[in-house]
This record gives structure tokens, C-alpha cells and sequence, in this order.
């Protein structure tokens, strides 16, 4: 792969654009480990931090790849979701929901599609790691829904 | 009741890299080599030695683990920790030989280890964590995910997989 990205990648002045369809896809690099009899699992994921994606409304999927701070990717692969396969609130009903979740545009200065799935307790803003059980079924339906858009290798 | 009663399996581990690494001499490399040979035709066919040769696989891939660098998934990950490793490891002691066949051994993105299963449009996994915690969680196609609760007793782990057991099939 070219290491030298693509014009698209770049900011360039950019704003911040907060709106998401929810068609639009989200990429994320993985490794085949990852592979459990062909599906993509959850526990490849974390939720430490709010994961990082790209949106395809400014990307393509392969950008995933390129190499970042001196590491490469030749082999890797790239699953994707849809917005819409993101749970909006956790826990489902009957159960109060506690924390909010959806992507949220963080552009980088050479890498304009940077954004994260991000989780909030319900009426702040801020990042929140969500509570244990529910990060486990964060990360296990994200896992149930995962495309996978280019096949790893390694 | 485990159908193998010893520890986790660290030694089997051992012994094995000691032979491969060994620097006796070329005798003691011969010695072992016909004990072995020995060995494996006393126990050919046995399931006690069939359960062995599984744990003692699975209980290498733990182990790898454990030499990955932090950052392996290029998000900021951990490698698993102790904690994760002899948790994982128990498990394994619980297993049954299908189970053993069966499980995917994975890195955790949040620190430990995943033993994954899956079967048709089935699928569970227990997590072992670096804090020393385990959970799991079962799904079949696109249902809503359920969580299967550890405390880390001996007994809810046994219980977590019986419930895998029923949800994957054997």
C-alpha cells in the first residue's frame, strides 16, 4: 500500500461534521484472530476508550490501513458497521437506560474521517466508560453486527 | 468432577520447552525420544491422553499470549496479564474434550483472554480480564446478546460452561 495518503485523508481546514446517516459506515482495522469460524468476535474490541473508526462519508475502507506512527498494516483487515447497527441506548427496555452511544466526528490533521463510538451516561457529554455488562453486550452485538469489508491475512 | 483431577496444566508447558531447548546431549535426546514413542503406544487411543494433548495445546496458546506487546491491536491494547492467564487456565481445567477441540483462544482489546465457540449460528465466549475478573456471553444469528455471569468460583465457572455447553451444542 502507498504510504503517502490520499488528498481525501487530509483535514485541511475541515470543520467538524456531527451528522451522521444512518446508512453511513464506519471502518475499523482487525486481525484475523479475530475470526472465530468466519464472524468477527467482540472481544477483539474496547470500549477502555471510545474505539476509533473512520466514517465512510469522508473515507474509503482501506484508509483503516495506512500506515500511523511508524506502524504498518499490510494484512490486516477492515469489518465495518452500519450507524444504524450501533445500540443508541444501553441497557435495552424494560431497563432504564443508562448510557447513550453513537459515533461522534473526531478529525485528525491527517486523517479527516477520524471519529469514535462514543459512550455518554445519559444527560452529560463526556466520554463514560460504560459498566462492565453492559460494555460486554456493547462489544458482543458490535461483534454480531460486523461486516467485514476487506478479508485479513494476518 | 474434571475428568483429569490435577492442577492447571503450567508444568506440561514446561517440560515441553525444557525438550524442545533441552542441552543434554545427543544420549538423553535419544533416551526421550524412545520413551516417548514408548509412551505413545501404551496410550494410543486414550481419551485420558487425547484430553491431555488438548489442554496442553490450548495451555500453549494462553501462554503465547502472554508475550504479546502492549499496543498489539494497534488501538492501545494490553497483553493479557497473569491474572487473565491462570483464570483462562482454569477454565481449561473444566473443559471437556469437545469443548477443548472446540475453543478459539483470542486476545482481549480491553487486557485477557477470550475462549471463544461457535457452532452454526451460535455463539458464546468466556472473558478472562487482567482486574481478575471473568464474564461471558452467548448469542444465537441476531438475537440480543445475554451475559453468562462468573463470580470466579469453581463452581460458576463449571456452570458458565454447562451453560455454553447447552447453548453451542458438543
Amino acid at each position: 500500500m502507498a504510504s503517502e495518503r490520499p488528498e481525501r485523508m487530509k483535514r485541511q481546514g475541515r470543520p467538524v461534521d456531527p451528522e451522521f446517516l444512518p446508512a453511513e459506515k464506519l471502518f475499523r482495522r482487525y486481525q484475523r484472530t479475530h475470526i472465530v469460524d468466519g464472524v468477527f468476535t467482540g472481544v477483539g474490541l474496547s470500549f477502555d476508550d471510545a474505539p476509533s473508526v473512520n466514517r465512510g462519508k469522508y473515507s474509503e475502507a482501506a484508509d483503516v490501513l495506512f500506515p500511523e506512527a511508524e506502524e504498518e498494516f499490510g494484512g490486516w483487515g477492515v469489518l465495518s458497521w452500519q450507524v444504524q447497527q450501533i445500540p443508541t441506548s444501553l441497557p435495552e427496555a424494560p431497563e432504564q437506560p443508562r448510557f447513550t452511544i453513537g459515533p461522534k466526528h473526531v478529525p485528525l490533521a491527517n486523517n479527516y474521517a477520524h471519529s469514535e463510538i462514543h459512550s455518554v451516561r445519559v444527560n452529560t457529554e463526556a466520554y463514560c466508560e460504560p459498566d462492565t455488562g453492559i460494555r460486554k453486550i456493547l462489544r458482543a452485538t458490535l461483534g454480531q453486527r460486523a461486516m467485514i469489508e476487506i478479508e485479513a491475512q494476518t | 468432577m474434571p475428568m483429569l483431577a490435577m492442577p492447571p496444566q503450567k508444568h506440561i508447558v514446561e517440560y515441553s520447552v525444557f525438550y524442545e531447548a533441552n542441552a543434554v546431549g545427543k544420549a538423553a535426546n535419544e533416551l526421550r525420544e524412545e520413551k516417548e514413542k514408548e509412551l505413545n503406544q501404551v496410550t494410543q487411543g486414550s481419551v485420558f491422553r487425547q484430553r491431555w494433548l488438548l489442554v496442553n495445546l490450548a495451555q500453549e496458546q494462553i501462554t503465547a499470549l502472554s508475550h504479546l506487546r502492549t499496543n498489539w491491536d494497534s488501538y492501545g491494547a494490553p497483553p493479557p496479564n497473569q491474572a487473565a492467564i491462570e483464570n483462562a487456565s482454569r477454565i481449561l481445567f473444566y473443559m471437556r474434550s469437545p469443548e477443548l477441540e472446540k475453543v478459539r483462544i483470542v486476545p482481549s482489546g480491553e487486557g485477557g483472554i477470550g475462549l471463544c465457540f461457535k457452532m452454526r449460528d451460535r455463539y458464546a465466549d468466556l472473558e478472562t480480564s487482567n482486574d481478575g475478573s471473568i464474564l461471558g456471553v452467548r448469542y444465537a444469528g441476531m438475537e440480543a446478546p445475554i451475559l453468562i455471569p462468573v463470580d470466579g468460583s469453581d463452581d460458576s465457572i463449571k456452570a458458565a460452561l454447562e451453560q455454553i455447553r447447552n447453548h453451542v451444542g458438543e
